[in-house]
């Protein structure tokens, strides 16, 4: 659109942006060539002709508008000479309008090209999984002041807050118009949404409201693989094996004393936890076998810490049968435990040892488990519960752990000397407190 | 001892460690377990008492010490005539002919490693020599867990049975140049889970429909078979070049291959039959201090000792001597 005003010609380049949103370019007026006076240029009109078609041809392209501002001698013959060169240009005056702000006016009322979503995370029935999903706010055709309300359920954030993005979708790809975020406490929210205009989608209710200043590509990255429901305990499980020299017992009851400080400092008012105590088996003639014993059964951390201290005093270390210890009993005895439980919690089983678990059956040089347990079976078993993560402290680093200790700590595996308990406490997943989804669920 | 008994020996050889002495006291718990034409006693009250140890070990279910200077004991084989004259009848012509009980001498040769070279210890190389030389048969132990694991039996054998050559052909020259020795070899540790698993790999495990206990047996004509098997998996390689040696020096018709185990496979207490998911019968003892890092390598024996297949290879070359004793023109 070309502005013929007092002072010159003005171009406003108009277009539309990926997002379909209206955008206008205004450019530096290009001051008339010389005084035209009450008539025009009269005088000498060629030379003003050529000036004003030539600044005509440095816009680019034709003008779809003419319209006059100011009218006088000057731009009506400025104007004629355009709408000669530009027949097919329509043409107006508008004396003393404001363009500017009659053009804003003009895009904010403009329908919606595409459609607007609220980005949210859905999850996915039985696993967990989140994924990301668009919420719709306005559908193609919407227009300034149409309003709808969002409902949505949020979990721990960041601190910065729960990220609200409003994109447009252009085919499959979405185009980020807005990001605010809110600090807001786990549970039921609505907010309302607004379209101002194209491209502008108001969102209120919510207290604290901001611009969202953080990178849209970390916040898309800090979305976890799978919710963990904030309100469900988690279970630690400790197997502490209790054969082989005193002080590799004593450094594998610390090691799960410390996990469970850890734990618990965590997850506060929401860890429940176990202990259980295997050895080796006897296989000396007409021996007797000396169960796996589970001295606490989701216990309250205070209760386990303590019957780990009574441990520490009554303990009797026995070397055993030095090939093996009953793992695989360990974990039938876990699994018998846990099948009495309520599904959905999350349950970390820590085994702390070092004796591999006995095969079913005569297979290697360890001698097959008396019960012909399966371990693998059974370690298979417990991971394939929902929620569930095993992880072992073995008393060898990784390298010199052996196949079977390799399999069991697939998800957490960590030597004796050196494992970093915060961090094989987060391996476990026993940070559910620490989940953070920074976007609405829905 | 007299000459007699002292040339008609059979002497019990193989590498340090091979089981020589389990052997030997699963032998006499073998001999007095079945009734049959040998059993098994010491020549003085030092060798009764040696033996009777050991097999009090193997019935504790402990794996008897070897004993320093073993070679000093003498152990006889005797006989029950009624027994084997009805068994060697064929012999005597048809004749009734009296027999004093036959008597085959046991040795028991255990050199430490390395003995069969004569630069280290030329005293104990020679006494090995010599014993060899005396003996009219020799059970070999070819141990296929140490093979596997150490792959030294060819070095151990050639070394020995070179010099043992180069010594009896240049005194009394057979006319094929070979050894006049019986040689039973004895594959050992049959109860060991990788010995069984070869064996049956390869189709040679049966089972005696008279075992009570059905446990696994590999027949004496397929014990060659494992024999070679066990040979191409050695540790160095060599031990293939064990049977080329063991052709080489000794007639083949005088050689016979045995696949046996001094402890047996372990049976549940309770149970009569063999578990074939279960049946390893030699367990690493309990150790302090060794938390799996430092494996003890002391072992025991989970249940009872039941030896397989021990009595056979020993009553087989008595027999095989005592069989040339009655030869005749022998003067024995």
């Amino acid at each position: 659109m070309l502005e013929l005003g007092a002072a010159g010609l003005v171009v406003y380049q108009l277009s539309r942006d990926e997002a379909g949103i209206p955008r206008c370019w205004v450019e530096p007026v290009r001051p008339w060539p010389g005084p035209g006076g009450e008539y025009g240029w009269a005088a000498d009109p060629e030379p003003a002709r050529n000036a004003i078609l030539d600044m005509l041809a440095a816009t680019g392209g034709g003008p779809a508008l003419l319209v006059v501002t100011h009218a006088g001698g000057a731009t009506d013959q400025a104007l004629a000479w355009l709408r000669e060169a530009r027949p097919d240009a329509a043409a107006g005056t508008a004396p003393g309008a404001d363009l500017t702000a009659l053009l804003r006016r003009a895009m904010a009322e403009d329908p919606l090209t595409l459609s607007y979503d609220l980005v949210v995370l859905t999850r996915a029935p039985g696993s967990g999984r989140l994924e990301f999903a668009g919420h719709p706010l306005f559908p193609i055709g919407s227009r300034r002041g149409d309003t709808v309300g969002v409902p949505f359920h949020c979990e721990f954030s960041d601190p910065a807050g729960v990220a609200f993005a409003v994109v447009a979708w252009e085919g499959k790809t979405p185009d980020l118009l807005s990001l605010h975020a809110a600090a807001l406490p786990p549970g039921a929210h609505e907010l309302t949404a607004e379209l101002r205009a194209p491209g502008r989608v108001r969102l209120t209710g919510l207290s604290g409201l901001a611009p969202d200043r953080r990178d849209w590509s970390d916040l898309i990255a800090s979305v976890p693989g799978h919710w963990r429901p904030h309100a469900s305990p988690s279970h630690l499980i400790c197997a502490i094996e209790t054969c082989g020299e005193a002080y590799t017992v004593g450094d594998r009851l610390d090691r799960a004393e410390q996990m469970v400080k850890e734990a618990a400092g965590r997850l506060p008012g929401r860890l429940r936890v176990s202990l259980l105590t295997y050895g080796a088996h006897a296989y000396e003639f007409k021996a007797k076998q000396e169960p796996v014993r589970v001295l606490e059964w989701a216990a309250d951390p205070a209760r386990s810490l303590d019957a780990l201290t009574r441990l520490r005093l009554d303990l009797t270390v026995r070397p055993g049968y030095p090939d093996g210890a009953q793992v695989e009993d360990m974990l039938a005895e876990v699994l018998d435990g846990l099948g009495r439980e309520h599904g959905g919690d999350h349950t970390a089983l820590l085994i702390v040892g070092g004796r591999p678990p006995h095969p079913p059956y005569a297979r290697s040089h360890i001698l097959p488990c008396p019960d012909e347990h399966d371990w693998e079976e059974l370690a298979l078993r417990f991971e394939s519960r929902p929620g569930a993560t095993l992880g072992v402290i073995c008393d060898r680093p990784a390298d010199q752990a052996g196949p079977e200790w390799f399999r069991l700590g697939r998800a957490a595996l960590a030597d004796l000397s050196s494992v970093d308990i915060p961090a094989f406490g987060t391996a476990l997943g026993l940070a559910a407190r620490d989940q953070r989804i920074n976007f609405p669920l829905m | 001892m007299s000459e007699q008994e002292d040339s008609d020996h059979i002497a019990m050889w193989g590498a340090p460690g091979s089981g020589k002495t389990t052997l030997l006291a699963a032998l006499s718990f073998a001999l007095l377990q079945r009734r049959g034409p040998w059993r098994l006693v010491g020549t003085d009250p030092a060798s009764i008492e040696i033996l009777r140890d050991k097999s009090a070990a193997l019935a504790r279910r402990e794996f008897p010490p070897a004993t320093i200077d073993i070679e000093r004991f003498r152990w006889l084989l005797l006989g029950d005539p009624v027994q084997l004259q009805k068994r060697f009848a064929g012999r005597f012509n048809g004749k009734a002919r009296t027999m004093p009980a036959p008597r085959v001498g046991l040795n028991l040769i255990d050199p430490p490693g390395g003995v069969y070279t004569d630069k280290e210890r030329p005293a104990d190389h020679a006494k090995l020599l010599e014993n060899l030389q005396r003996s009219r048969g020799i059970v070999y132990l070819f141990d296929p867990i140490r093979e596997f694991e150490d792959g030294n039996a060819f070095e151990y054998l050639h070394g020995a049975l070179i010099q043992l050559a180069s010594r009896m052909l240049a005194e009394d020259a057979p006319s094929d140049g070979r050894l006049p020795h019986y040689l039973a070899v004895c594959i050992t540790k049959f109860d060991d889970r990788r010995v069984l698993e070869t064996a049956e790999k390869l189709n040679l495990v049966t089972t005696d429909p008279d075992d009570p206990h059905g446990f696994p047996a590999v027949d004496d004509e397929n014990a060659q078979t494992l024999f070679h098997n066990l040979c191409d998996i050695s540790a160095s390689g060599s031990a293939e070049f064990v049977m080329g040696a063991l052709e080489q020096y000794f007639r083949p018709d005088r050689i016979k291959f045995f696949v046996t185990s001094s402890i047996g496979f372990y049976l549940k207490p309770g149970t009569r039959g063999f578990n074939p998911r279960d049946y390893q019968n030699m367990v690493r003892k309990p150790q302090d201090g060794t938390n799996g890092r430092e494996p003890s390598t002391e072992f025991e024996i989970r249940g009872q000792a039941r030896p397989i297949n021990v009595r056979e290879p020993v009553t087989w070359l008595a027999e095989q001597i005592y069989a040339d004793q009655l030869k005749p023109g022998n003067g024995r």
